[in-house]
């Protein structure tokens, strides 16, 4: 909490405006009361005095969710490895499409690990794969150089996912795509970037396996609701993650930053064409995390429960859960509304994006402040350039 | 005991329920001057300091003889290679509005380029130009267009006008999901600091306008237009509300705070590039003045468009550059005043445009 205070915090006695205006009186009692209660009644007053498990559901989390999340995607980007090696020994058409069906599968995959950018994730750079738009002229220099590092900064955006979608997707034909491959430093490009992406997606899921790095235990112990706690992290990194839904996957191409300008080439898949369906994946993922939803479909201890145990009222009236049950279903029509290739519908039919966003955005207010401070945990990632 | 906690609960309630409840006279104090705790926009007043010496630099090159260096204008636009005469992590070129940034690169080139003339200036042939009455002289290139103003103008437009407009008083700065309950010490609440980040690009003292010493950039021009638009104590009080509304959570002044900067400072844009046209009007016949003031409109006039509030709409901006034209020895008095007429219509200015 490093020079970080809550405004108002313990001090409420006369200084009753910090309290949202925007709450109803009908609810103002018991939102005070739960004030006294939660945050001001004695030395480890806190949410956590409620009855929840947070062990069993960091344990649920990390067993149920993540591990799968990242067995799945560690072996799908071992496929596409493997089906770069099969196009390697007979560069035929059945094996590009092989290969370009690999890379889209890891590519879905990876929007289901997205949300763990901490810990392992964090080590081993794994967002540094996945960042849009890809820098084309840096690619093609690369490719003509004797030789590249691909750890250097300015390769971090000519590599990964995106790198990968340009190399085997932007050609007009697959008869353009194998021609363009059977160039010797095009294709030894091609591998080493997917070597890379295969080496961090291993590593990372090696360490949280828990017959490797274990870091699964490390993340069930580590309760709390502080800076560095499992809930802290994930409850961050989901944010920072979903707002990179909000950002990356729609509003920027949207024109959210350039007022209004569109910017369709900057989506995420601008060459494979599937950027709404991945950014449909991405939310799906987000949502069965949120509600403690297994790969296996099983439903154990999760944000969710752990928010309804809490039971804070949101708006005067619906309690928070709801409210958050009511704008997941919102959010997930609209952009299930999306047709791809999203960089035309952006053009053909913008309105249907900017509903879209509007629910990713009515969500990141409910995710982002009311959740977390219900928790008790700090938000503490800048979405700002910090200035 | 239960009950006697109640009832203070009650009696507590009831008069929060009280305070919260008038409406019309907010429960907090507002300041007379911009004087808040954990107020900090040291990164505004860095860049506000670099395109001041950006400019010293340009302004070099209005003396025959003096060639810029494009190097060291990219440097200073980019903050590479300590091109200050201070230290400061912060940079011009990444708070540009994102689209324009290659343009404001171009044309630093381009100032750099015809630094080297050796000519005098006239139409088709770009160099130094003198006024008539042998006072003022300019760089202007082969269109007469002063790449200095269109790079110092043009940033205010495009960096600070723009980042406080529509970046640190946008929902994303300072919307519903955005902080405003963890303080951190010297920057208040994620909120506060947008806030003070946006006041900071305005470029006035705490005191203004009280004390209009010391004002620079966008403050300057404000006081320029005062007179006629008012927009000195708008746009402080506007800053001052919003800021006092944000730290005691009040949504709606917030939200009325935010309307309000935004109508007045698009004003001083508005109301200064009349101004200026009115002065290529009034000098039509100096080559170095008309030029220099014409390139002064059409930077502020590009402004207009950073704004998303704002009351005229990017086809009536481009009207207006369509009607100044890409070639200042070329300009007519009509196309002038009907660039006028059209930007005064906008905001309901007939009787101050011949003033302004």
């Amino acid at each position: 909490m490093d020079g970080k205070t809550r405004k108002g915090y313990c001090n409420y006695m006369g200084n009753f405006q910090i309290i949202k205006h925007t709450w109803s009186k009908a609810t103002l009692a018991g939102a005070l009361l739960s004030v006294l209660i939660s945050s001001c009644d004695g030395p480890g007053g806190g949410p956590n005095e409620v009855n929840f498990d947070q062990e069993a559901m960091l344990s649920h989390v990390g067993q149920n969710i993540i591990l799968p999340a990242y067995q799945t995607f560690s072996s799908d980007v071992s496929a596409l490895a493997a089906s770069l090696q099969a196009f390697e020994t007979e560069p035929s058409q059945a094996n590009l499409e092989a290969m370009q069906s690999a890379h889209l599968l890891a590519w879905e995959s990876y929007q289901a690990v997205s949300p763990f950018n901490f810990g392992p994730a964090d080590a081993n750079g794994l967002s540094n794969y996945n960042i849009y738009p890809t820098d084309v002229q840096q690619i093609e220099s690369n490719i003509g150089a004797t030789s590249y590092d691909l750890n250097t900064a300015e390769n971090i955006d000519a590599q990964g996912f995106p790198a990968i979608d340009y190399l085997l997707h932007s050609e007009d034909t697959q008869e353009a795509t194998l021609q363009a491959l059977s160039n010797e430093a095009r294709l030894g490009y091609l591998k080493d970037v997917v070597a890379a992406l295969n080496l961090a997606t291993s590593a990372t899921a090696e360490a949280w396996s828990a017959t490797g790095g274990n870091y699964v235990e490390q993340f069930a112990t580590n309760t709390g609701t502080d800076v560095g706690s499992s809930l802290g992290m994930l409850v961050n990194t989901f944010n920072q993650d979903f707002e990179l839904l909000k950002n990356g996957q729609l509003g920027i191409p949207l024109g959210k930053r350039t007022l209004g300008e569109a910017l369709p080439d900057r989506v995420e898949a601008y060459y494979s064409g599937i950027s709404a369906s991945l950014a449909q994946a991405h939310l799906e993922a987000i949502h069965e995390l949120y509600r403690g939803i297994g790969a296996d479909g099983t439903n154990g201890p999760s944000l969710e429960d752990y928010l309804e145990a809490i039971n804070p009222i949101f708006d005067g009236e619906t309690p928070l859960v709801e409210a958050i049950a009511t704008q997941m279903q919102e959010t997930t029509t609209a952009l299930a509304a999306l047709p791809d290739p999203l960089s035309e519908t952006i053009l053909s039919q913008p309105s249907l994006v900017e509903a879209a966003w509007d629910e990713v955005q009515a969500q990141v207010i409910l995710f982002k402040t009311d959740m977390p401070s219900a928790l008790g945990v700090l938000i503490t990632y800048q979405d700002n350039d910090g200035d | 005991m239960r009950k006697l906690t109640y009832i203070i609960l009650s009696f507590a309630m009831a008069t929060f329920l009280w305070a919260c409840d008038g409406g019309v006279e907010p429960s907090y104090e507002i300041p007379e001057t911009y004087s808040f705790e954990n107020v900090s926009y040291s990164g505004q007043t860095a860049r506000l300091n670099m395109l001041e010496e950006m400019t010293t630099y340009m302004k070099t090159a209005n003396t025959a003889g003096t060639t810029l260096d494009a190097t060291t204008l990219l440097n200073m636009y980019r903050n590479e290679n300590d091109p200050f005469s201070f230290t400061a992590d912060k940079q011009l070129k990444d708070k540009t509005f994102e689209l324009d940034r290659d343009l404001f690169e171009t044309r630093l080139n381009e100032l750099a380029r015809i630094s080297a003339s050796t000519t005098e200036a006239s139409n088709g042939v770009a160099g130094r130009i003198t006024s008539s009455d042998g006072t003022k002289t300019y760089l202007v290139d082969e269109n007469g267009m002063e790449l200095l103003q269109l790079v110092e103008k043009g940033l205010m437009g495009a960096t600070f006008y723009y980042q406080a407009t529509a970046v640190y008083l946008s929902d994303e700065k300072i919307g519903p999901a955005v902080d405003n309950e963890t303080v951190t010490a010297g920057e208040g609440t994620d909120m506060e600091h947008h806030w003070d980040e946006a006041f900071g690009y305005l470029g006035v003292p705490t005191d203004f306008p009280a004390t209009t010493d010391g004002a620079r950039f966008w403050g300057k021009y404000s006081d320029g237009r005062d007179g006629l638009l008012n927009t000195n104590q708008r746009l402080m009080d506007a800053f001052i509300t919003g800021r006092a509304a944000i730290s005691n959570d009040d949504t709606e002044t917030k939200q009325e705070s935010i309307t309000e900067v935004r109508q007045a400072w698009e004003e001083v844009a508005a109301g200064t590039a009349i101004h200026y046209l009115n002065g290529g009007i009034d000098n039509l016949a100096d080559d170095a003045i008309r030029n220099h003031e014409l390139s002064e409109a059409i930077a502020f006039v590009e402004a207009l468009k950073y704004n998303p509030e704002r009351r005229i709409t990017t086809q009536q901006i481009e009207e207006v550059l369509t009607l100044i034209g890409d070639n200042l020895y070329e300009v007519t008095t009509a196309d002038l005043n009907a660039a006028i007429d059209l930007i005064a219509g906008v905001y309901g200015w007939e009787n101050e445009k011949g003033l302004l």
